[in-house]
Parts: structure tokens; C-alpha cells; sequence
């Protein structure tokens, strides 16, 4: 972490006016704290070099980092890392002095890992800053790869010290390991990981030691050295940038820190870095155990590697006149931990729903769905609630097999089932949430579908079904309301409870109680149990009607019976000649009509639809099963190749306002209907007052009135709230304005009674 | 139980009561095989039954009797096999009449006879001449269905519950109509149509005896390769791929770095 709010800090301290930079990595890095604190203890140290390294934007900064004085303090910790890595950032780049810095210029080193420099901060504060770059953007192991690096460009930046400024004793050992590896990185510094992780490793240990030991070194040296050694940083750094590419194991670094700091102890200043080999330790669990949260900001090595390219170059050029080199070192910045805003968070679920029957945006036999919306991610989701209630034996196996149907179905017309979810003892299926369906689209008070629309609809209903069928997938429950409808006009078939797979090259049995009866083809209806994906077929000519026309072409009342009717009644009652194996349908004899009738579709809706529309309805609407065609011959008809105008995605649902799916549609109905009883009884009311005897029917009411009200007590004490509000609401709307005062008597008893209740039933609605 | 009369009573309501489901059948069954000494009139109950009430209690009335006879065999009654082989042809008579008005039944009565033969409850003979009976049956339906229905529209709604008609005139397609079953009876006899089925879906699970016999059943039941194997292919394919690539955060950088140094 301080290794990121250092690197943060030196990135931003180099890039932006270094300071603002600084204190947001600070910040960050003092989130991280332990690093930080680790940072510090290598910080004293470094805040010299940082003074001189950074001595750009730098210096000053550096010194009023006071990382010195933070890192003495603790304090350091977030300046400390930051002021470290502005040092680093700025050390190795700018200046030799950097040089001390560069040792420490692990900070650079550190970028080199991130950006370079960052690696060298974790390189030599310690591994621990590499490690505290791998907590931050790797995962461990590219945290640790980072370390090596790490190591690596503190190898380097050792050897570097080593050689330019032997002065550090431990860098000349590690400069022996460091110096090859710095020139295989310096070649490979496209490909600095391999080349350099595995010299690395090698130079870790030693690096790690070296640091340990060096540490010390630049601490006293620091200035003096720094400036002489800092040719050799930018050599370092150039190391670095190559380094960075590599990924070193961190967690070997800072064991080997970890088991160095005594040594660290011994030559440096005890105190600093034991607060920073623990920091360093701390940072290295997190590491670990943050690396994986970490990864995703990985990707920052791909943009690492480019500064590193980058700074290789220029660190060569340097390495001839180190000082004139600048290194960039790119920065990365932890993205703001994503604050849920207070409704969000106080969600009890991953996917927030409204409180109560807000968010059901359907219900039916299978249960209920709910719109939720994933707090993560904002993204809305339907969720289907899988009803456990009266399921004696378990889960129930309809559910089973629509999770592993959807499971094995792709394509875009058909709904994606994103998980199953099991939350508080309910078992939900997560789908992708679409703002409407056919039902409510087509019963929009005031939207209607434009023809282009309408075919771009029909189209990807058959599409979808299309593959469905190529899949061996009967969906066998095609309606409507089961055609969800995106706001970019993207439609979805969805509820595959009644779906199965079937036997394409062999006919098997059914069961025939499938499909909504409306939509349900006649061969079902007659008790067919072996059938095909013509039912299906069936099913969606209907829903086409009801796109073309807004209705239901079949609306019968519920009954076979009484479909067949309503088939009959369009389609004319069926003969042997237009379907041969009519009569071997199980309740011809059941069913069979006392009447004949004539074909009156074309009456009907000849005149409704387009000449291709009608002629693919005609064809769809086949009593026989074997003359419809199939889904894939629907699609080449000529209604959706040729006939004007072509299809258009109805891309105007976007401001379409709410969601419309059938339970809108349906409440918005009950609304309506619910209004307009009201005012014709209103109207009725009236008129009958108006046109009776009022004193004859006063009384009579009254009595009604008295009656309820002796018995109303007892009702509610053995009632729930409910249904005593309920009942109440019900009387207050049968009584109708001429009634107002006993209405008014009414309302005042009722509070009353309803008080005990109360105290009685807490649970309230 | 000694009561003559109060066994037929009971064993009467058994019968009427009759639905598609098989604990109905079994208690009715076994009632009739504890009260065995009575076997003639238990037997006499069935027919009249059968005689009386609509062609849904009828046809229920028909899947018992295979039932039944199983069960009787298994118990070595023999009595009430012999009687049943002997009253085969009444019994047919009575649920698929040749007045029409048992179209619907021909399809039961064929069913049970097939499956009495296939028990050796009757012979091979008597079967093929009934169901040559049966044809004439269902040609004159099929004469009918090139007519398209007779005209008498409503009157299929209140001729519910008739006695038995065999005394009525043979059905004149001109005629009145044949006691049809009105609504409600035809979906109660869809709804336990539908649970037969049911039950008989349930053995479709069973797996035959023998060394292969699993084997060559899936074989049976595969279907021959074809081009919706390649899409299943195809997108198994593609979500492995998939799968491969998040599997594991290098991996899923590894590909990302790809596409941008690429």
C-alpha cells in the first residue's frame, strides 16, 4: 500500500506539482498504514535521498515530507512512503543525489516495477514496499514478481551504488549480481520479467541482504553518496524500469527482509527499521492476502512497462550523463473505494429490491419476480423467486430443469440466466433485467409500435425460437407476457418452466398440459401427447396477431372446450381433409364439435395486416401440425425478406417512460376498471336516490349499518389487521355518498376497535 | 361384512366413485377379491355399473377391470376372470356404444382389450372380433367427421347423465343426439386422461431387464448427430474459452496485455 501511496505520491509528486500528488498518495498509502510505517523506516533513510533524489519537485519536498520527521514519528509512515517515493521518483530520475535515494531508490526501483521506480521502492525499503505494490496491484505473485524487481532493480541500484559509489559496502556484493542483471535488463527491458525474475531471484537475496545491509549505508552516506552514486541510480533506475517488468517474488524479499532487519538494525538505525520490517511484514500479509484485489489494477504494469521502456532508454542516455535523464514514473492511483450511498448500503442483499410488492415486476404460478439492482454494479436484475412453499419433496424438479436448460442456451432472443442465488433460505434465478414485455408494450396507454417495429419483433421472436428448435428446446409456454422487450428494443423470450428438451429424429410422448391455453395449438388441445416444435409455432402466430393487431386472436375462457370454440369461430371447424390424423387425436370423439363452421380468418384479418402478414399467419395457423412451417421457414417468408417496410429495431423505447410488462398492464387495467365502477356506481347511486323513495331506504340502510357495526368488534378481534382494513375499505366503498353519515359513524367506531387489535398484533401491514 | 346387501352397496359406490387414480382402482379391487364369496353379484355390480352411469365412470369403470382382473389372478380367484371372459362383449357394449355416443370410449375399450390379451385374459379371437365391432364404430364417426359434426349444436350441453341406452334406437346421424358428455364432464375426463398418461410417463424411466438392455435403450433414444450438436459444440467451445481465459487473474492480464501490445 505505501508502496502504491508512494508510488502514487512519486508520480504524482513528479508528474503533477509532486506535493498534491503526494498527499493523495499519502493518504492512500496511510490507508495502508503498515507499508507506510515500513516506508518509514526505510524513509528516514531514504528522506535524505529523497531530499536529494527528488531534489526536483522534489527535495524540498522530500524534506518537508519530514518523511524524516514522520518516519521518526510513525507519522512517517504515509508521508514517509510517499515522501520516499516522490524521493525515489524523483531521485532516480532526476538527480545522482537521487543516487542515495535511488538506494533507497528502491523507490525508483519501485517505479520500475509499477512504472520502475515503484519497484525499487519495494525493491529496497524493503521488499516491503514491493510487497506493498503487490498488495496493492498484483496479486501475490505478481506482487511477488513485482518484488523481484523489486530486488532486482535494487540488486541494480545496489550495484549501481555499488560500483558508481562503492561506498555502501553490502551494494558492492549485490552490485556483483545486480550489475549482470542490470545489463540482461537493460537488453531485455521489453522482456525485463523473465530475464530479470530469474536473475532477479537471484539477485533478491542478495539484494534483499544488500538492502539490509546498504540500507544502513545510504542512510549515513546518504548525501554524499548520493549525489556521487547518482550516475549509477540512473542506472538503477533505467534497471528499474527494466525491472518493474519483471515480477519478482515479493514474499521472498521480505522474508529475507524480514529475517535481514536485524543486521538492518545493527548498521542503520535499529528503530527505523525495525518499524519498517514490521510494516513491511504486515505489508506482506497483505499482500498476500490482498493480491488478488490487487490484480485488476495490475493491468497498471501494462502501462508500467511503457514508462519502463521508457525510462530504460532515457536511464541509458543517463547512464552516459545520468543526470540529465528525467524518468517519468506513471503513477497509479487506487481508485476511490466505491461508496455505496446509504439506501444501497443498508441493502441486506447483493441485488436491493424496494421494500413489500414494490419491486414485483411479475408474479404467477412459479412464484414472483422482483426487479433488483445489484449495488456493485448498479446493473438491474430480474429475480425469479423459486417457490418452496407445498414443495414436499425439495426443490423442486421444475426449477432444476429450467436452471439447466437456460444453462445451456446462448443467444441473443433468449434471456440469460446470470446465477442462481440462494439468499435467506429462498432460492432466486438472477436474470438480466428488460424493461418491458409484449403484453405491457402492446396495452401501453399511449406508445404504439411502429410497423418496422413490429416486424424487427417478430423477427427475433422467431430467431429466438429458430434456435430453441435447432437446439432441441420445445419452449412450450410461448405468450406475450413471456416476451420480454429491452429499451433498445431487443427482444428476449424468457420462462422456461414448461420447456424441454425433445427427440428431433423420433417421436415420444408428452404431456399435453402445456402452453397458456390462448396460445395453445389445436393438436393439444385435442390431447395430442406427441408433438413437436409446431406447438411452439402455434403459439408464436398468436403473439404475432397480437404484435400486428394489439389482440388476442384466441381469448377463450379458460376451458379446451371453449378454446376450441374460439378457434372454430375463426379458423372454421377442422376436417379430415385439411388434417388427416385429425381423428386420431385422443379427444377428437371428446371434443368434437356439434357444429360446422366456415374459415372467417381472411374476413377477419385480411384487412388488419400486411399481404405477406397475412399469408405467413395463414400458414402459421394450420390446423394440421405438419403444414406449419418452421421457425427457420418463417424467417426467409417473404413478410420479413421483402415485404416493405423491412424490419427496424425500435430504438424509441429508450424514452418510453417506465417499465411495461403484463403486471403493470394488468394493475393499470384494475386501476381503470376499478375507477370506472366507482363512477358508475357513483352515477347509479345518484340517480337511484334521486329517482327513489329516501325515506324508505334510509332505514334499511341504517339497519345494515347498526348490524355491522355490533358485529364489526368481534370480527376484528379475531381477524387480522388486514382483513379488518379490508373489510373496512370494502364497506367505505359500498357506501355510497348518500350514506356519508353513517359512513361517518363508521370511521369513528373503528378506530376504536381497532386499538386492542394493535396492541394485540403488532405485525402490521 | 356379512351382509349381502351393504357389500354391494359398498362395492357399487366403489365403482362410481372410480377415478384415474390407481389407489381408487386397488381399493375397489381388493374389496371385491376379500368379498369373494359373492363373486356373482360383485360381478353382476360391475356390468350394472357400467349400464348406468356416464361414459366417464364407464371408461374408468374399463381400466379397473384390467386392474382388477390382474389382481384377482395374482390372488388365484380365478372365479372373477372367467366371469369377466364370459360378459367381455356386454361389458364393451356398455362403454363404447354403436349409438355414438361412446365415440370417445372406443379409444379405452381398445386399450384394456389389448392389454386383457396381452394377459391371456382373453383369447386372440374374441378381441379381433370385437374389434372389428369397434371398427364399424369408428367408421361411422369417421363418416361423421367428413360431416363435420351433426348440426344439433346445443344439445350436447344437457344430455349429461343418461341411463344406460341401450335400449334407445341405433344413433341416426340425423337423429337426436347421443348422450354426449356435457363440459364439465369433459374436463374431468381430460383431467384424468391427462393423470393416465401421467402414470404411464412414469415407467418410461424404468430400464428393461437384460445385459445391454440400458445400453441399446440410450442408443435407441440418442438422436443421430446433427447440426444443433455443432452449435452445442460450438458454444461449449466458446464458454471454455472463456472459462480459460478468467480462470485466473494472469491469465485474464496476460490476455488484456496481449491485445494491447498486439
Amino acid at each position: 500500500m505505501t508502496a502504491r501511496g508512494g508510488f502514487r505520491g512519486g508520480f504524482n509528486a513528479p508528474l503533477q506539482p509532486g506535493y498534491p500528488g503526494g498527499n493523495r498518495s499519502y493518504s492512500q498509502s496511510s490507508g495502508h498504514g503498515t507499508p507506510n510505517s515500513s516506508y518509514h523506516g526505510s524513509p528516514p533513510v531514504q528522506s535524505p535521498y529523497g531530499g536529494s533524489g527528488r531534489g526536483w519537485s522534489g527535495q524540498q519536498q522530500y524534506s518537508p515530507q519530514s518523511q524524516y520527521p514522520y518516519p521518526h514519528g510513525n507519522y512517517g509512515p504515509p508521508t514517509g512512503p510517499q515522501g520516499q517515493y516522490h524521493s525515489n521518483q524523483a531521485h532516480s530520475p532526476p538527480y545522482p543525489p537521487n543516487g542515495p535515494s535511488s538506494q533507497y531508490s528502491s523507490g525508483p526501483y519501485r517505479g520500475g516495477h509499477r512504472g520502475g521506480s515503484n519497484s525499487f521502492r519495494g525493491g529496497q525499503f524493503g521488499s516491503s514496499r514491493g510487497g506493498h505494490r503487490g498488495n496493492f496491484r498484483n496479486t501475490v505473485w505478481n506482487a511477488n514478481a513485482q518484488g523481484n524487481n523489486g530486488r532486482n532493480q535494487v540488486g541494480l541500484s545496489e550495484e549501481a551504488e555499488s560500483q558508481h559509489a562503492n561506498t555502501h559496502t553490502s551494494p558492492n556484493s549485490h552490485a556483483d549480481s545486480a550489475q549482470e542483471p542490470e545489463d540482461v535488463t537493460m537488453d531485455d527491458i521489453d522482456n525485463p520479467f523473465r530475464p530479470s525474475k530469474d536473475l532477479q531471484v537471484e539477485d533478491t537475496s542478495k539484494s534483499e541482504q544488500a538492502t539490509d545491509e546498504q540500507m544502513p549505508p545510504p542512510d549515513r552516506p546518504a548525501a554524499t553518496e548520493s549525489q556521487s552514486q547518482t550516475p549509477n541510480k540512473f542506472s538503477f533506475s533505467m534497471k528499474n524500469a527494466s525491472k518493474p517488468v519483471v515480477a519478482v517474488p515479493r514474499p521472498e524479499i521480505s522474508l529475507k527482509f524480514n529475517a535481514a532487519p536485524p543486521s538492518r538494525e545493527s548498521p542503520q538505525k535499529a528503530p527505523e527499521k525495525n518499524s519498517p520490517k514490521v510494516d513491511r511484514d504486515r505489508d506482506r500479509d497483505r499482500e498476500r492476502g490482498g493480491f488478488p484485489k490487487n490484480v485488476p489494477t495490475e493491468p497498471a504494469s501494462a502501462r508500467a512497462r511503457p514508462n519502463e521502456r521508457r525510462q530504460p532508454e532515457q536511464s541509458r542516455q543517463p547512464d552516459a550523463a545520468p543526470r540529465t535523464r528525467r524518468v517519468k514514473k506513471i503513477m497509479k492511483r487506487l481508485k476511490e473505494k466505491p461508496v455505496l450511498p446509504p439506501d444501497l448500503a443498508r441493502s441486506k442483499s447483493v441485488f436491493f429490491r424496494k421494500p413489500g410488492n414494490e419491486s414485483v415486476v411479475g408474479s404467477g404460478t412459479y412464484g414472483k419476480v422482483f426487479k433488483g439492482l445489484n449495488v456493485y454494479t448498479k446493473k438491474l436484475v430480474a429475480l425469479k423467486r423459486i417457490r418452496m412453499e407445498g414443495e414436499r419433496d425439495g426443490f423442486p424438479v421444475t426449477a432444476v430443469r429450467e436452471i439447466k436448460l437456460l444453462r445451456s442456451l446462448s443467444h441473443k432472443n433468449i434471456v440469460n440466466l446470470q446465477e442462481v442465488m440462494v439468499e435467506t433460505n429462498e432460492c432466486f434465478m438472477v436474470f438480466e433485467y428488460l424493461s418491458h414485455d409484449l403484453t405491457g408494450l402492446l396495452n401501453h396507454p399511449n406508445y404504439s409500435l411502429k410497423p418496422a417495429h413490429k416486424k424487427h419483433l417478430a423477427q427475433q421472436l422467431f430467431e429466438g425460437l429458430e434456435y430453441l428448435h435447432t437446439r432441441g428446446v420445445l419452449h412450450r409456454d410461448i405468450k406475450a407476457a413471456n416476451i420480454l422487450v429491452s429499451s433498445e428494443g431487443i427482444l428476449k423470450i424468457a420462462d422456461f418452466g414448461l420447456a424441454r428438451f425433445y427427440a428431433k429424429h423420433h417421436q415420444l410422448d408428452y404431456t399435453n398440459r402445456v402452453i397458456t391455453i390462448w396460445y395453445r395449438s389445436p393438436e393439444l388441445l385435442l390431447g395430442e401427447t406427441q408433438y413437436g416444435p409446431a406447438v411452439d409455432i402455434w403459439s408464436a402466430a398468436c403473439v404475432l396477431v397480437e404484435i400486428l393487431t394489439k389482440r388476442a386472436i384466441f381469448p377463450g375462457d379458460g376451458s379446451e372446450i371453449s378454446q376450441l370454440e374460439k378457434i372454430h369461430s375463426i379458423l372454421g371447424t377442422p376436417n379430415r381433409t385439411d388434417w388427416p390424423n385429425l381423428i386420431e387425436m385422443p379427444w377428437f370423439e371428446l371434443l368434437r364439435p356439434g357444429y360446422r363452421k366456415p374459415n372467417v380468418f381472411a374476413e377477419k384479418y385480411k384487412e388488419q395486416v400486411t399481404p405477406a402478414a397475412f399469408e405467413l399467419l395463414a400458414s402459421m395457423f394450420h390446423y394440421d401440425p405438419d403444414k406449419r412451417p418452421t421457425a427457420a421457414e418463417v424467417l426467409n417468408h417473404p413478410y420479413f425478406t421483402t415485404e416493405e417496410p423491412a424490419s427496424q429495431q425500435a430504438f424509441e423505447l429508450k424514452d418510453l417512460d417506465g417499465d411495461w410488462h403484463e403486471f403493470e398492464s394488468k394493475a393499470l387495467r384494475r386501476e381503470n376498471e376499478k375507477k370506472e365502477k366507482e363512477a358508475r356506481r357513483a352515477q347509479k347511486e345518484a340517480t337511484v336516490v334521486i329517482a327513489r323513495d329516501k325515506d324508505r331506504k334510509r332505514p334499511n340502510e341504517a339497519k345494515d349499518v347498526t348490524l355491522r357495526e355490533a358485529k364489526r368488534p368481534h370480527v376484528e378481534l379475531e381477524n387480522t389487521n388486514q382483513q379488518r382494513t379490508e373489510s373496512s375499505s370494502h364497506e367505505a366503498q359500498q357506501q355510497l355518498p348518500s350514506q356519508a353519515s353513517h359512513t361517518l359513524t363508521n370511521n369513528t367506531k373503528q378506530p376504536a376497535a381497532a386499538v386492542p387489535l394493535d396492541a394485540q398484533a403488532p405485525a402490521k401491514p | 361384512m356379512a351382509d349381502p346387501f351393504e357389500v354391494r352397496m359398498r362395492f357399487t359406490n366403489q365403482l362410481r366413485q372410480l377415478n384415474a387414480s390407481v389407489t381408487s382402482a386397488q381399493k375397489a379391487a381388493q374389496f371385491a377379491l376379500k368379498n369373494r364369496e359373492w363373486a356373482e353379484d360383485l360381478h353382476s355390480c360391475i356390468l350394472e355399473q357400467l349400464e348406468r352411469n356416464n361414459m366417464n365412470t364407464r371408461a374408468n369403470i374399463m381400466y379397473f377391470i384390467e386392474h382388477f382382473l390382474d389382481l384377482a389372478t395374482s390372488h388365484g380367484h380365478v372365479e372373477y376372470v372367467k366371469m369377466m371372459q364370459r360378459d367381455i362383449i356386454r361389458v364393451v357394449d356398455a362403454v363404447a356404444p354403436d349409438d355414438g355416443s361412446g365415440a370417445a370410449n372406443v379409444r379405452v375399450v381398445r386399450k384394456v382389450l389389448q392389454a386383457l390379451q396381452s394377459k391371456s385374459f382373453l383369447d386372440r379371437q374374441a378381441v379381433s372380433q370385437i374389434e372389428e365391432v369397434l371398427k364399424d364404430r369408428d367408421t361411422a364417426a369417421e363418416e361423421d367427421v367428413a360431416m363435420m359434426g351433426s348440426p344439433a349444436d346445443g344439445d350436447m350441453m344437457d344430455l349429461g347423465d343418461m341411463p344406460p341406452s341401450q335400449t334407445l334406437p341405433p344413433h341416426s346421424r340425423r337423429g337426436n343426439a347421443p348422450p354426449k358428455l356435457d363440459r364439465k364432464q369433459v374436463e374431468q375426463r381430460i383431467e384424468e386422461d391427462r393423470e393416465r398418461h401421467k402414470r404411464l410417463r412414469e415407467g418410461i424411466w424404468a430400464v428393461p431387464s437384460g445385459d445391454y438392455a440400458e445400453m441399446d435403450k440410450l442408443w435407441e433414444e440418442t438422436s443421430d448427430l446433427g447440426e444443433d450438436d455443432h452449435v452445442m459444440g460450438e458454444e461449449e467451445w466458446l464458454e471454455w474459452k472463456e472459462v480459460a481465459e478468467n480462470s485466473c487473474p494472469h491469465r485474464r492480464e496476460a490476455a488484456a496485455n496481449g491485445k494491447h501490445a498486439g
